[in-house]
């Protein structure tokens, strides 16, 4: 059994990447994780993310595919690369539904996908916070 | 009948021009012969006046009225004889069998005619034997395939065939040919050609032939449409609807994420106004989104990249599912719902296409139904087919517009008084994804009564047989 105070120590430590080019909606999303108590850290395009990701080691990332520098699939191919980043939920938000995408998604081995418009903030909290459990 | 007795009664007394003048110059003299009395006596009135008039001597006048006189008698006589004359000769012409140098002459004329019309005419035509070798290209069709003038250039026209209906593949261009081998008349099939120069172009091409023992080498009769032009301006308009669709889902998503973060937190202090404007700001925001999905979805099925994935769906299921999705809207109006779905209601279909078209019926019942009115949805069917419909006691489409109900941006002029949200799309979709999926969208509608939409959907030899199940 753990103490609440225990727990709030582990909450804390639970810490989410979000790598997306659109500055305004990552820092939202990030804003919406702190006050939820999550560690949100934020990258604007896919290399940043891929050097964040590695260094600050977060339990969940949300991650965009159209991106400079290194998209989406390009970051996922890099974790997969990684002893750490091979096992990391990877959760992919983006506002392109095409089956092309999708289809893409899938075999890449992201956990979920995720369209933006289609999802409301508290939405994509749970959808992170399930993946902590 | 009257033809043929004049014809007859030319054959006994054949009427001449000569004949006709003398016998006009007879009957002038027998006139004035038994109008003699007469005639001398107005003669003399007149000469003396003639006289006077002009002032001649008695006899200088006598001679120069009976030359007058004289001249316009015969010039009646001979105006009324040469139109009968004329009239007569053209009955005689019409009557007559033409001869055979007139035949051929005549013939020789239309078909010249006819030749020049193929030769000249804005449509490629040629003909073509079994295996597509092209003869007697007109001008449309050397100027299409940037041929020769004699058209030996193109040897086949099977050759020159890229793609069928946008399939680029052997199989696809062997089925064409197997067909026109085999004599279907085939009408309007879009095909991609490649010219001499190696363009391609997108054509409808028909192809007509005669019977296959028809001793004719040359039995297929071939036209065809270019619709380059028209198909690329479709694709840029579907594409900038694509472009301008995907680009708009950013600034929306902003929108929806700003207003939901003011919205659900707490660590921002405002007042109720704010709060509410800002709720106005989210619920308009959402029905953008709603708008801008539709038009992607638009685009996607205009550009074929829609392929429904046939799975096994449980009818009642689904309406309930979307029932409940609508009940606060159906709560709000305080309609009656009815539905009658057999147990064991199944249907292979596209679930998000055939769940969009139920849900876009039942969001315009509602809609487009007075409070308290009812809805009614009835599944029905066989083995063969399953009938999904929607009922209500709404305000009905006017008769005059019932036949753009399915037009792309097409709103009902009664539609519009009662609601000024709709893009007039609904319907366009819910029909492109019925037949989609191999079905029929029917409706009837009075205004003032109501409205009931049917799809009806196949079944057993569906293109579903051969699809993978959901279970």
């Amino acid at each position: 059994m753990l103490s609440c105070h225990h727990m709030e120590e582990t909450k804390q430590k639970r810490s989410v990447l979000i790598v997306d080019d659109e500055e305004s909606l990552t820092n939202v999303l990030a804003r919406k994780f702190t006050d939820e108590g999550i560690i949100a850290y934020t990258a604007y395009d896919g290399k940043q993310g891929l050097e964040l990701a590695l260094e600050k080691h977060p339990d969940v990332i949300l991650l965009d595919i159209m991106m400079p520098e290194m998209d989406g699939f390009d970051v996922m191919k890099a974790l997969q690369q990684d002893p750490w980043g091979k096992d990391v939920p990877v959760i992919l938000l983006t506002n392109s539904s095409s089956l092309d995408t999708v289809a893409k998604a899938v075999t890449s081995g992201m956990s979920e996908f995720l369209v933006k418009t289609e999802m409301k903030l508290d939405q994509v909290v749970d959808h992170v916070k399930r993946r902590f459990e | 009948m009257k033809g043929y007795v004049y014809s007859h009664a030319q054959k006994k007394f054949r009427i001449t021009r000569k004949r006709l003048l003398i016998s006009g110059a007879l009957a002038s003299v027998l006139v004035i012969w038994l109008s003699r009395e007469f005639f001398v006596q107005f003669f003399f009135r007149v000469q003396t006046r003639f006289a006077e008039f002009f002032a001649l001597s008695s006899f200088e006048a006598q001679i120069l009225l009976f030359i007058s006189l004289l001249s316009l008698l015969f010039g009646v006589t001979a105006f009324l004889t040469w139109t009968y004359y004329e009239k007569m000769r053209a009955a005689e012409i019409a009557e007559q069998p033409p001869s055979t140098q007139e035949v051929m002459k005549a013939l020789a004329v239309s078909a010249r005619q006819l030749q020049l019309l193929y030769d000249n005419g804005p449509v490629p035509y040629f003909i073509m034997d079994d295996d597509g070798n092209v003869r007697n290209p007109n001008k449309a069709t050397t100027r299409f395939f940037a041929l020769a003038s004699d058209g030996t250039h193109v040897s086949s026209l099977y050759d020159q065939i890229v793609a069928v209906r946008g399939v680029n593949s052997r199989e696809a261009i062997d089925l064409f040919v197997e067909k026109v081998k085999r004599g279907v008349a085939i009408s309007d099939e879009e095909v991609t050609l490649k010219t001499l120069r190696g363009a391609e172009r997108i054509v409808l091409i028909s192809i007509f032939s005669v019977e296959r023992d028809s001793p004719l080498l040359y039995k297929h009769l071939v036209a065809f449409h270019d619709v380059t032009e028209d198909r690329e301006s479709e694709r840029i308009k579907t594409d900038f609807l694509l472009l301008a669709s995907h680009q708009l889902r950013t600034p929306t998503t902003t929108i929806k994420w700003h207003t939901d973060y003011l919205l659900g937190t707490e660590s921002v202090q405002m007042d109720e106004t704010v709060r509410e404007y800002l709720h106005e700001i989210y619920n308009a925001n959402e029905r953008m989104m709603d708008l801008v999905a539709t038009l992607l979805t638009v685009s996607r099925v205009e550009m074929g990249i829609l392929a429904p994935e046939y799975v096994r769906i449980d009818c009642r299921e689904l309406v309930d599912d979307i029932l409940h999705e609508l009940a606060s809207n159906i709560a709000k109006k305080r309609h009656t719902v009815h539905t009658t779905i057999p147990d064991q209601s199944m249907v292979y279909a596209d679930r998000t296409m055939l769940r969009v078209a139920i849900h876009n019926l039942l969001t315009n019942a509602i809609k487009y139904t007075p409070s308290e009115g009812s809805i009614t949805v009835v599944v029905d069917g066989n083995h063969k087919s399953r009938t999904i419909s929607v009922t209500d006691s709404g305000y009905g489409i006017p008769v005059q517009e019932q036949c753009h109900i399915f037009s792309k941006m097409f709103r009902a002029s009664n539609a519009k008084k009662i609601s000024a949200d709709g893009t007039g799309l609904g319907l366009y979709l819910t029909r492109s994804f019925i037949e989609k999926l191999g079905g029929v969208l029917t409706f009837t509608s009075e205004e003032g009564k109501g409205t009931t939409f049917v799809m009806h959907l196949p079944q057993a030899g569906a293109p579903h047989a051969s699809y993978p199940t959901a279970e």
